[in-house]
C-alpha cells in the first residue's frame, strides 16, 4: 500500500536532514582586492597631503598666525617706528640683498653687519604679510650670475654689498658701510693693532628711511631754470644733467624745466628750484619771481658755472646767480679754490688744472648737516671740480641761519685769474687768499610771505625756506655725478625737507659671557655636560640591563 | 583612540628598560656636550651663541636629527611584524591608530629626554653665574622636540612599511637626508616653481627663522605638527593593509 504525503517506501532510505546554511564567503585577497586597497591607501594619502597643504597655508595667513619674540632684548621684534611703517604699507616693496664676503681684515665685521641687516629685513618680510618681498641674490654662483647681473642693471645704483629697497617706481640703495652700519676701520699697524669693528648698527634706521623714501605718495616737483645757458636737463653729454634727472626721478622727484618768462612765475606746487650753471643773467622779472618763490617757502639749489666769474659787487648784478644768492647772505668769491697736489715721489706740485679738483673727505664736511651726515658716516668723499668759494655773511632774515655744508682746510688757496683772465694754479703767497674756505653753504629762514598750501609740508612742520649753494655746478653733471651721486641726492632731499625725523631707538646689546679664561667654570661645565649627563645615562643602561636579567 | 595610553606606556617602558637606548642617549649627550663646550670656547664664552649652535644652528645637530630617530623607531613596528607579535597586537582591543600613535609618542618622548638635557646645560650655566637667555633656549628646546617628532614620524612610517628593522632605519635615513638636502638639490634647478616648492618644505629654513632665533611662530609649529601627523597617518594606513597581505 502506498499513499502520498505519508508514503513510506519499504527499503527506501530515510529523508536527509535539513542542510546547514552555506558559510558566508570571505572576501578574497586576489590581485583586484590588493589593487583596490592600494588605491584606497593612495587616495587617503593624497587627501591627507592636500589637508596638510591647506592647514599649513591657513596657519600662515595674517590674523591666524601669531609670532612671539622670546628673547629678553626683543631682538626679533621690529622697532615700533619701523613696524608701524611696515604695517601701513599700501604698495608692495622689494628688498634685494646683494651681499658677498669681503677681504680681510673686514671679513668678520662686514659679515656681522650683513647678517644683522638681513635678519631685520627678514623680520620686516615676516611681519608684513606679503607686502615686503625679500630677495637674496647669490653673487658668487656661476649658475645664478646672469639673473643677478640682470637685476643689478634693473636697479639704479645697485652694486655688490648693497641692499636695495624698491617699489615699481622708486629705488633706495643702502650700502653696508655707512648706511647699514658705521664701521671703525681700526688700526692695521702691527705695532698698535686694533681690529675693525662696528661703531654703530643702523640697519633698522636705514631701512625705515628707505621704506619712507620709496613709498611716499607724492612726487616733489623740482624745476630747473633753463634758457640762460644752463646745460640740458635731459642731455647725456658729459656736461649735461641727464643722469641727475634720472636719479631724481628714481628718488621720488618730478624734475622739469622752468623757462623763466616763457613759463611765468613758479607754480604753487613747485617745492624746489634748481639754478645750475647759468651763463647769462636772469631778467628783472625772472629775478623777481625767484625771490618771490623763496620768500613764499620755496627752496633753491644753486651752483655757478665755472665759465662765469662772480661780479665784484653782486648787488650791482642782481640777475646773476651771485646776485640772487647774495640776497640770502652768501657771496660767491672770485677765483677757484685749489689745493696742492702730491707727486709720485711725495713732492708738492702746483701749476696744474688738477689742483682745482677738490676731493673733500669727512673731516671737511659739516658734522650734523643732513646733506653730509650720511656721507661722513660712510666715509665718502665729494669731488668738486672748479669750485668757487662762498663767503658767509649774515642772514637778512630774523631767525634765519647760515650753515656750512662743505669746507676746506688751510692748505687750500683761492687761485685768482691773472690779467688775461687765466688761472696759473700756482699759490701766490700774500696775493692769493689761503683757506679754509666754504665751498657749499646753506641758508634756512622763515618765509616772510605766506606759503601756498600746495607747497606747505603740513600743519606739523614749521614753514621754512631753504637755499643751498654749492661752489661748482659740475658736481651735478653727467661726468661727475657717479662720484657725487649721494651728495647730489642728499642736496635735493634736504632742499625738499625730506630728511627724516622718525628715529629708531638704538638696541641694547646684551652678551652673556661665561668667564672661561678665569676660574674653573669651564671645568665644571665640562664635567657636568660632557661627562656627567652621559655617565648618568650609562648608569641607567646598566640598571636596565640588571633589571632585565633579574626579570 | 582606544588603548593609546596603554600602548604609549608599554613602549616607553620598553625603551626605558632597553640598555641600548640609554647607551644611544649617552653617546648622543656626550657628542652634544663636547660640541657645546667646543663652541663655547671658540665663541669666547658667549653662552647664547653656544646654546643656539647646540639647538639647531649647526651641521652636527641636523646630522643627529637625520640619524637618531631612525635608530629609535626602526624596531617599533617592523621587529614586531617580523616576530609575529604585531598580529597579536592588532587583534587586541586597541585600534591600529592607537598602536602606531602610542609607539610614535614613546619615541618622541625619548627624544625629548635628549633635548631636555640641553636645558640642563642652561641650568648648569645659571648655577655657574651666567644664566642664558631662557626665551630662545626654551624656544629651541620646543622646536627640537617638534623637529624630532617630524623625523620620528618618518621612522615610524618606514618601520611600518618593512619587516626588517635595518631596512626601516636605512629607508628613514635616506628620506631624512634627502629632505634636509632638498635646498641644495633645489639650487641645481632653474625652475621657479620647484624652487618655491622646496622653500615651502625646507625644514631647516622653517626652524632657523623661528625656534633657532627665539621666536615662537604658530605657523612653524603647525608645519612640524602637521607633517608629523601626516607620516603617522600614513603609517596607520600601512599597518591596516597588513590585514590583507
Amino acid at each position: 500500500m502506498s499513499a502520498r504525503g505519508d508514503e513510506r517506501v519499504a527499503g527506501a532510505p530515510e529523508e536527509a536532514p535539513e542542510r546547514a546554511p552555506e558559510p558566508r564567503r570571505l572576501r578574497g585577497t586576489g590581485r583586484g582586492t590588493r589593487a583596490g586597497i592600494a588605491l584606497q591607501v593612495g587616495l587617503s594619502a593624497a587627501l591627507a597631503l592636500a589637508a596638510l597643504a591647506g592647514v599649513t597655508w591657513l596657519a600662515g595667513r595674517p590674523g591666524v598666525r601669531a609670532r612671539v619674540d622670546l628673547t629678553a632684548t626683543g631682538s626679533n621684534t621690529l622697532d615700533p617706528a619701523l613696524a608701524e611703517v611696515v604695517e601701513a604699507l599700501e604698495e608692495p616693496v622689494t628688498i634685494d640683498v646683494f651681499f658677498r664676503a669681503v677681504e680681510p681684515p673686514y671679513t668678520q665685521v662686514i659679515g656681522e653687519v650683513q647678517a644683522r641687516a638681513f635678519e631685520i629685513a627678514l623680520l620686516m618680510e615676516q611681519s608684513s604679510f606679503g607686502k615686503v618681498d625679500l630677495v637674496r641674490h647669490v653673487l658668487d654662483s656661476d649658475r645664478a650670475r646672469a639673473g643677478v647681473e640682470a637685476r643689478l642693471r634693473e636697479l639704479p645704483g645697485a652694486a655688490p654689498n648693497t641692499m636695495v629697497v624698491s617699489t615699481a617706481e622708486r629705488t633706495e640703495v643702502l650700502h653696508v658701510r655707512g648706511d647699514l652700519a658705521e664701521i671703525d676701520a681700526g688700526n692695521l699697524d702691527p705695532n698698535a693693532f686694533r681690529p675693525p669693528s662696528v661703531r654703530s648698527m643702523r640697519a633698522e634706521q636705514a631701512l625705515l628711511e628707505a621704506l619712507l623714501a620709496v613709498t611716499r605718495g607724492q612726487r616733489v616737483k623740482v624745476r630747473f631754470a633753463f634758457g640762460h645757458g644752463e646745460p640740458d636737463l635731459y642731455g647725456d653729454a658729459p656736461h649735461e644733467y641727464g643722469a641727475l634727472q634720472r636719479l631724481l626721478v628714481d628718488s621720488g622727484f618730478e624734475p622739469g624745466w622752468w623757462r623763466g618768462e616763457e613759463d611765468g612765475p613758479l607754480e604753487d606746487d613747485v617745492r624746489v628750484l634748481a639754478i645750475l650753471g647759468p651763463l647769462e643773467p636772469f631778467t628783472e622779472q625772472e629775478t623777481a619771481w625767484v625771490h618771490e618763490f623763496l620768500r613764499a617757502g620755496g627752496r633753491l639749489v644753486a651752483a655757478p658755472a665755472a665759465a662765469v666769474a662772480p661780479p665784484e659787487d653782486p648787488s650791482a648784478a642782481p640777475g646773476t646767480l651771485a646776485g640772487i644768492v647774495a640776497r640770502y647772505g652768501m657771496t660767491l668769491l672770485p677765483g677757484f679754490v685749489a689745493r696742492p697736489l702730491v707727486g709720485p715721489s711725495g713732492q708738492i706740485v702746483f701749476g696744474r688744472p688738477e689742483c682745482a679738483q677738490l676731493v673733500l673727505g669727512p673731516d671737511v664736511m659739516a658734522v650734523r648737516h643732513p646733506v653730509t651726515e650720511p656721507l661722513r658716516r660712510a666715509d665718502r668723499r665729494v669731488v668738486l671740480p672748479f669750485a668757487r668759494a662762498i663767503e658767509r655773511g649774515r642772514s637778512p632774515f630774523e631767525d634765519g641761519v647760515l650753515l656750512p655744508v662743505l669746507f676746506t682746510n688751510d692748505l687750500f688757496w683761492r687761485d685768482l685769474p691773472d690779467a688775461r683772465g687765466l688761472q696759473d694754479w700756482e699759490f701766490a703767497e700774500g696775493v692769493e687768499p689761503q683757506g679754509p674756505f666754504e665751498v657749499a653753504l646753506s641758508s634756512i629762514f622763515p618765509p616772510p610771505d605766506e606759503v601756498p598750501s600746495a607747497r606747505s609740508l603740513g600743519m606739523q612742520t614749521r614753514p621754512e625756506s631753504r637755499v643751498l649753494v654749492v661752489g661748482s655746478a659740475q658736481v651735478f653733471d653727467n661726468s661727475w655725478l657717479p662720484h657725487d651721486r649721494d651728495f647730489a641726492v642728499n642736496a635735493f632731499e634736504w632742499a625738499a625737507s625730506r630728511e627724516f625725523r622718525v628715529r629708531v631707538a638704538s638696541r641694547a646689546e646684551q652678551r652673556r659671557v661665561l668667564p672661561i679664561d678665569e676660574g674653573r667654570a669651564l671645568f665644571h661645565l665640562n664635567l657636568a655636560a660632557t661627562w656627567g649627563l652621559p655617565a648618568l645615562c650609562l648608569a641607567a643602561a646598566l640598571l636596565a640591563a640588571f633589571l632585565r636579567r633579574r626579570a | 583612540m582606544r588603548g593609546l595610553l596603554t600602548i604609549y606606556r608599554r613602549e616607553l617602558f620598553a625603551l626605558v628598560i632597553a640598555p641600548w637606548a640609554w647607551v644611544l642617549l649617552a653617546v648622543a649627550l656626550f657628542l652634544n656636550g663636547w660640541l657645546f663646550l667646543a663652541i663655547l670656547a671658540e665663541r669666547g664664552g658667549d653662552v647664547d651663541q653656544a646654546l643656539q649652535f647646540t639647538l639647531g644652528g649647526s651641521l652636527p645637530y641636523w646630522s643627529f636629527m637625520a640619524f637618531f630617530p631612525p635608530l629609535l623607531t626602526m624596531r617599533m613596528v617592523s621587529e614586531e611584524a617580523r616576530s609575529g607579535l604585531l598580529e597579536f597586537l592588532l587583534t587586541a582591543p586597541v585600534s591600529d591608530a592607537a598602536v602606531v600613535t602610542g609607539k610614535y609618542l614613546a619615541a618622541v618622548t625619548f627624544m625629548a629626554l635628549l633635548w631636555t638635557a640641553v636645558l640642563g646645560y642652561g641650568v648648569i650655566l645659571a648655577a655657574l653665574g651666567t644664566a642664558p637667555d631662557w626665551g630662545p633656549l626654551l624656544g629651541g628646546w620646543l622646536g627640537s622636540i617638534l623637529c624630532s617628532g617630524l623625523f620620528c614620524g618618518i621612522g615610524i612610517l618606514t618601520s611600518a612599511a618593512t619587516q626588517t628593522p635595518l631596512l626601516a632605519a636605512f629607508l628613514a635615513l635616506v628620506v631624512n637626508l634627502t629632505w634636509l638636502l632638498l635646498p641644495a638639490l633645489g639650487s641645481l634647478t632653474t625652475m621657479e616653481l620647484v624652487g618655491r616648492l622646496i622653500e615651502t618644505v625646507d625644514v631647516t629654513a622653517h626652524f632657523h627663522t623661528s625656534f633657532l632665533i627665539g621666536v615662537l611662530d604658530t605657523a612653524q609649529v603647525v608645519f612640524f605638527v602637521s607633517w608629523a601627523a601626516l607620516f603617522v597617518f600614513l603609517a596607520v594606513r600601512v599597518v591596516e593593509t597588513r590585514r590583507w597581505r
